[in-house]
């Protein structure tokens, strides 16, 4: 559901190793090529680190030529901007798609029709689901090339915005009510028109909701589509198709699928069950229980009824099979439970992922353990096979031959560059830890990282750091999860420590933090210990 | 001026490494820029029908990022194909050039 995929022109040229041949056309034209590289905006389909692993995942997905596809929504507006205005973070709307996007490319051809159990409407500016009145959605698809290191394989990332069908109310238009006639393609944009900022929560997202059930019936709409392309029969779909759900948001991606084969395919429920489980998996990016989410069956009922039969039919079976493996055990069946009883009764989609999936993965080695043993232990015992560990990675092409060229020339130079494509290379360093001039290489390529910075810092802030000083900086959104007050009370602790021991240091420490909560005045600001 | 932010890591390119970009992507370096028929020129004057001499940043950043594109679809497309084609090139003419006569390198 996000993709924190952000600039692509210099990323995009370094995977197609075409820097030194641009190097010489900006040489030619005479470009100022960061002047260049500023205008175009920041893709911020994410709201974070399980944005940012999606957009990894493509990059090493394509590098490695396997031909994997992202897909997501096409917010217009995607992360909002931070600023900090006397201390105090003000998020301002980030309309990223403003001027023509040179990297996405319209696909109205594969456009899809999503059926849903409501109609929307706005009034007073405000999104209403009509339930009862069965209407339609399209899924527009817009897709952007992900260019895997090398060239030698460019997968796709296939976002998609949501409109409405193509017709016009010309009752409404000839009474009069211009708008009114509009009104539905409107709502329909709604949909797909802002991505929910990360709060770990999910109250009050009943958008959120319908933006979960557009990505997935679009999705899997346009996976069948492509599968039925070149295979009649529907056994191998599990051996064509794997579906890798990143945490909870794509869940209902498991009855819907159940749906398809069901009622498209006219699977028996067992074939269908076999080949759903068999295609997806989950990834778990949380174990906090209040962060997992939980949609009320209302909802459910209003925009996806048939989805909710399924969820029914699903838990039914699952409870009847715990009821036999632990007989009598009423109190696991109500932890397991697809179903959170209470005055509104919820789906509790990490479970719906587990039990529909083969795999569930934490994402740390800590963090799956964790997850094993608290956060869903009793499912974990039911299904001790289908729980492992992926660790998290980053590209290394983006995140340090792109965004490090020092760095990277200092590695390039003593090992060579199979590391660009094979992390693991790196450990050829190891023999160089000692090695004087290797280490005057990365202590060259640090100082010329921390000078670039100490300019910026000077140019953007005015606040002038010395590059010789241990830079301790957080960047991040002001959210309690976050953690920001804890750093907070750590700046103060080492100023107290610095004023009862002012010699107590043995190092020069430059902490800088962006932030502007609680009225802590050091938005920007630093503290300098010597 | 400035090229700081231009990844180092790569040397300055031969004339063999120059010939494997142009059997990868079906182009030779004056595809890019270039009097007549470079990406770039063409994406900065047509693409807006904007005096060359008179565009912004903003007009630059679009035109070359369409030309990168326009570099990388061929093999774009060749990786969507369901089934596996050699690669490259599948394409005889190249598609960002507008005369017919104009063949794309032999490979």
């Amino acid at each position: 559901m996000e993709f924190l995929i952000g600039r692509s022109l210099a990323n995009n040229v370094t995977n197609l190793l075409l820097d030194p041949l641009l190097r010489d056309v900006i040489n030619q034209k005479d470009l100022d090529w960061l002047a260049l590289l500023q205008k175009e905006p920041d893709a911020g389909l994410g709201n974070g680190g399980l944005g940012r692993l999606a957009a990894c995942f493509l990059d090493s997905m394509a590098t490695l030529q396997l031909p994997g596809m992202g897909y997501g929504l096409r917010y217009e507006y995607g992360m909002f901007k931070q600023t900090i205005q006397d201390g105090w973070q003000h998020e301002v709307p980030d309309n990223w798609l403003r001027h023509p996007d040179p990297w996405e490319v319209a696909r109205p051809y594969a456009r899809v029709t999503i059926k849903l159990s409501c109609t929307f409407v706005l009034r007073d500016g405000v999104l209403r689901a009509i339930a009862g009145c069965d209407s339609y959605l399209y899924g527009m698809p817009y897709d952007r090339p992900v260019v895997g290191y090398g060239g030698k394989n460019i997968n796709t990332l296939r976002l998609w915005a949501a409109s409405a069908p193509d017709y016009f109310n010309f009752q409404e238009f000839s009474s009069g009510d211009f708008v009114g006639a509009l009104a539905e393609t409107l709502a329909a944009e709604s949909i797909t028109r802002v991505l929910y900022p990360d709060d770990s929560t999910t109250m009050g997202q009943a958008l959120r909701f319908v933006q979960e059930y557009f990505l997935v019936a679009c999705s899997l709409a346009d996976v069948v589509r492509r599968f039925r392309h070149d295979n009649q029969d529907w056994n191998a779909f599990p051996e064509k198709v794997a579906i890798q759900l990143n945490d909870t948001h794509p869940t209902m991606a498991v009855p819907e699928l159940m749906r398809i084969l069901l009622d498209d395919a006219r699977m028996s429920w067992d074939q269908a069950w076999d080949i759903t489980q068999r295609t997806l998996a989950y990834t778990n990016h949380t174990l906090l229980p209040e962060a997992l989410e939980s949609w009320p069956v209302d909802w459910f009922s209003t925009v996806a009824r048939r989805l909710l039969e399924i969820i029914y039919e699903i838990n039914r079976r699952f409870l009847d099979d715990v009821r036999k493996k632990y007989p009598g055990d009423e109190n696991l069946v109500s932890r397991v439970s697809l179903i959170e009883e209470g005055a509104v009764r919820k789906v509790r989609m990490a479970n719906l992922a587990i039990v529909g999936s083969h795999s569930t993965n934490g994402v740390a080695a800590i963090h799956s353990q964790l997850l094993r043993t608290t956060t869903v232990k009793d499912l974990a015992a039911i299904f001790p096979e289908r729980f492992n560990n992926k660790t998290n990675g980053v590209t290394p092409r983006r995140w340090l031959r792109l965004c490090n060229p020092p760095l990277a020339c200092a590695i390039t130079d003593a090992i060579g560059d199979p590391w660009i494509t094979d992390l693991s290379q790196l450990s050829r360093l190891k023999p160089l830890a000692e090695d004087a001039s290797f280490r005057a290489a990365v202590l060259k390529a640090q100082q010329e990282c921390k000078t670039q910075f100490a300019a910026w810092l000077q140019a953007t802030s005015g606040l002038t750091v010395d590059p010789q000083t241990m830079f301790d900086s957080q960047v991040k959104r002001i959210h309690e999860y976050k953690r920001q007050l804890l750093n907070a009370l750590r700046i103060i602790v080492l100023y107290n420590r610095l004023r009862e021991n002012p010699l107590g240091h043995a190092f020069a420490h430059v902490l800088l933090r962006r932030q502007g909560c609680a009225r802590l005045p050091f938005c920007e600001a630093y503290y300098q210990i010597h | 001026m400035s090229t700081e932010s231009l990844p180092v890591v790569s040397k300055p390119m031969g004339s063999e490494e120059l010939s494997q970009l142009a059997a990868r992507y079906g182009i030779v370096p004056s595809h890019l820029v270039g009097a007549f028929h470079g990406l770039y020129e063409r994406h900065l004057l047509f693409d807006n029908d904007v005096d060359p001499y008179l565009t912004n940043a903003r007009e630059h950043y679009e035109a070359f990022a369409r030309s990168v594109r326009d570099i990388l679809s061929q093999r774009w497309v060749v990786t969507n194909r369901p089934t596996i084609a050699p690669i490259p090139n599948a394409f005889t003419t190249s598609p960002w050039n507008f005369s017919s006569a104009a063949r794309s390198p032999t490979m």
